[in-house]
């Protein structure tokens, strides 16, 4: 069954329910939603923190964090729950892979108290071909960090390109990604699929947007992934 | 006037295999490519990279092995390094060439996306150190790093060349050094602080493979049947993994067996074994199902696979340049005319640049064909043409 949501103006992205419905409970969002607070951390490379392209000229990169996905999230969440206060947290950066990511979430995690982790990895080690195995040990730590923080961890797998499908052997990645997800407070939105359904369906597709269609196409990316992810959450905190 | 280098002991299977492998390395990098969905990559756990690395090692053994045995440790590895200073040329060549082509599609074209999936981002970061790492071959953006791993690899071969009068001592200390990048995940460092993309470390496992079954010829086996069977299973396995699971990895939840997990959480950095023991799992077969003088190497059919093949290094590099023009076209249009025509400017391309670098070799030689050599009695016959491909 698809449900079409509709997103920034007269764009829609199609969000099959089976995408935005999470496999596993998340049993911290769903406390701190009843408390009308929760806090976020989302973890990432070059599209959680809002930065991608060189630093080579002003005219030459795209650096907005404020319109990067897990704000968008917030965005819709808050759209969706406004009686909940929504205090979101990105830390990373571009090319940044998780085993330097781990070290600053524990870091945070410490620091703070976040009811929800997202964490976006995979692509970085995959164009780097860094080894799987290192990818779900550090996986593996994190969500035991998280678990033990009292928080639900909701983990991000690559974005589709055609590019990424042609130079980078990806299923090993997408295997621990799916092997260290699982079980109660802790699971997989699977960004890859839902990304590549776009591009099949001709509404989202980055590499072959024209160039002044560009930068609106990147920011009705960030909205749908969003708004996709917004739903996925509020589902995986709802009674099953 | 003959393009295709023939003779009596020169092995086609090579250069056709090479020939293929170079064709697969096009379609398998051009993004949105409809062709890049039927190459080896698809249906083996192995992919065009290890098909090129066996066969470079094998090429290196035949041109250098004996030259060992006649001119000596010093003056063979000389050539050795000679070829791989011509390969550390054609690379920077190619970084320069194809930063150039990158670079500036992406600011023409507004796709800052390009720098980042070639890793050329990191030119505009730096720009005053990067060109010093890219000639320390410690910054290689995406595709050009399969020359540098090349040019490590003659270079370990030039080294360890004195071992090859101890065949079994060359293999051994080759695995250990592999199994040692297996456990502990050794790598040359490149610039950014990984490792590099390509461990020399480990492939040269598969280079040296290569090399000692070009130079010293192993008895067959006594029971070639059960040899068959093994690589029949290596393979089957291989196609499920790829074809079956790995599309699907929740389907690894039904599959009780531990085994397939191990199989598919694999790295291509450090040749993961299942890898290795994939493609030589093919090279068996294909050397028990194709006859060394199979007539088919000899048709026009397998033709324009045996030139390229013959010719790796130039249409190589022409490839990777040819691709990067084969996707701005796939991005301006990917439908079905545009599909072929990318595709058949590749292939017409690489067979020109093939022909045109045969046409040099040969241009100005008397036209009397050297008389060939005795057939080695080796597994995969031996020639000592000069691999110059």
């Amino acid at each position: 069954m698809l449900h079409t949501a509709r997103a920034a103006g007269d764009a829609a992205c199609d969000m099959p329910t089976d995408l935005i419905t999470s496999s596993d409970r998340l049993p911290h969002v769903a406390a701190a939603l009843a408390r009308n607070s929760l806090d976020i951390l989302a973890l990432g490379s070059g599209s959680t923190v809002g930065d991608a392209g060189g630093t080579s000229g002003p005219a030459f990169a795209f650096h907005a964090p404020e319109a990067s996905f897990p704000h968008k999230m917030v965005d819709a969440l808050q759209a969706m729950r406004p009686g909940v206060r929504f205090q979101i947290t990105v830390r990373g950066g571009r090319n940044m892979a998780a085993e330097t990511m781990l070290p600053i979430l524990r870091q945070e995690l410490a620091d703070h108290h976040y009811e929800l982790v997202l964490w976006q990895t995979g692509t970085v080690e995959a164009v780097h071909g860094m080894r799987p195995d290192t990818l779900r040990s550090v996986l593996q730590d994190g969500a035991e960090a998280v678990e033990k923080a009292s928080a639900d961890l909701v983990v991000v797998d690559p974005q589709f390109s055609r590019f990424l499908r042609a130079n980078v052997d990806l299923s090993p990645y997408e295997t621990v990604l799916q092997q260290v997800t699982g079980g109660s407070g802790s699971t997989l939105f699977r960004r890859f699929d839902l990304t590549q359904l776009w591009v099949a369906n001709g509404q989202i597709d980055l590499e072959r947007v024209s160039r002044d269609q560009r930068d609106r196409t990147i920011g009705l990316l960030n909205t749908c992934l969003g708004e996709a992810l917004a739903r996925f959450v509020l589902e995986g905190a709802s009674e099953p | 006037m003959q393009l295709i280098r023939h003779s009596g002991a020169r092995d086609l299977r090579v250069d056709f295999f090479r020939g293929l492998a170079l064709w697969w390395i096009y379609t398998d990098h051009i993004p949105g490519d409809v062709l890049g969905d039927f190459s080896l990559r698809n249906f083996a756990m192995s992919d065009a990279t290890e098909v090129f690395v066996l066969l470079a090692g094998y090429g290196a053994g035949l041109s250098y092995g004996m030259g060992l045995g006649r001119n000596g440790y010093i003056s063979t590895a000389a050539d050795v390094m000679k070829r791989a200073w011509t390969l550390y040329v054609a690379h920077i060549f190619l970084f320069v060439l194809f930063t150039a082509q990158v670079t500036y599609s992406a600011t023409a074209l507004n796709r800052l996306n390009y720098l980042e999936e070639t890793r050329l981002d990191v030119l505009g970061d730096d720009p005053y150190r990067s060109i010093l790492e890219a000639l320390l071959l410690r910054f290689q953006p995406s595709l050009l790093n399969i020359l540098p791993l090349y040019v490590v690899l003659l270079v370990f071969f030039a080294v360890t060349l004195w071992m090859l009068r101890w065949p079994r001592l060359l293999f051994l200390f080759s695995l250990v050094i592999y199994l040692m990048v297996r456990v502990t995940k050794i790598n040359l460092i490149s610039w950014d602080g990984d490792g590099w993309f390509f461990d020399p470390l480990a492939w040269q496992f598969l280079f040296v493979i290569g090399v000692l079954l070009a130079c010293a010829p192993m008895r067959a086996p006594k029971w070639p049947r059960l040899f068959d069977v093994a690589a029949a299973i290596v393979i089957v396995l291989g196609v499920i993994v790829t074809t079956v699971i790995e599309p699907h990895p929740n389907r690894l939840e039904w599959v009780s067996a531990s085994a397939f997990r191990s199989l598919v959480v694999e790295d291509k950095t450090g040749l993961y074994p299942f890898r290795l023991i994939s493609i030589l799992a093919l090279t068996w077969l294909c050397v028990r199902v194709i006859r060394f003088d199979a007539a088919w190497l000899r048709s026009r059919w397998s033709a324009p696979l045996v030139l390229i093949g013959q010719n790796s290094l130039p249409v190589f590099c022409s490839g990777i340049v040819f691709g990067f023009v084969a996707r701005l076209g796939l991005e301006y249009d990917d439908h079905a005319p545009m599909q072929v025509g990318i595709n058949l400017f590749g292939a017409v391309g690489m067979l020109a640049v093939g022909a045109l670098a045969a046409w040099y070799r040969i241009k100005g030689r008397p036209k009397t064909p050297r008389p060939a050599p005795t057939l080695a009695p080796a597994l995969l016959p031996v020639n000592a043409q000069p691999d110059t491909g």
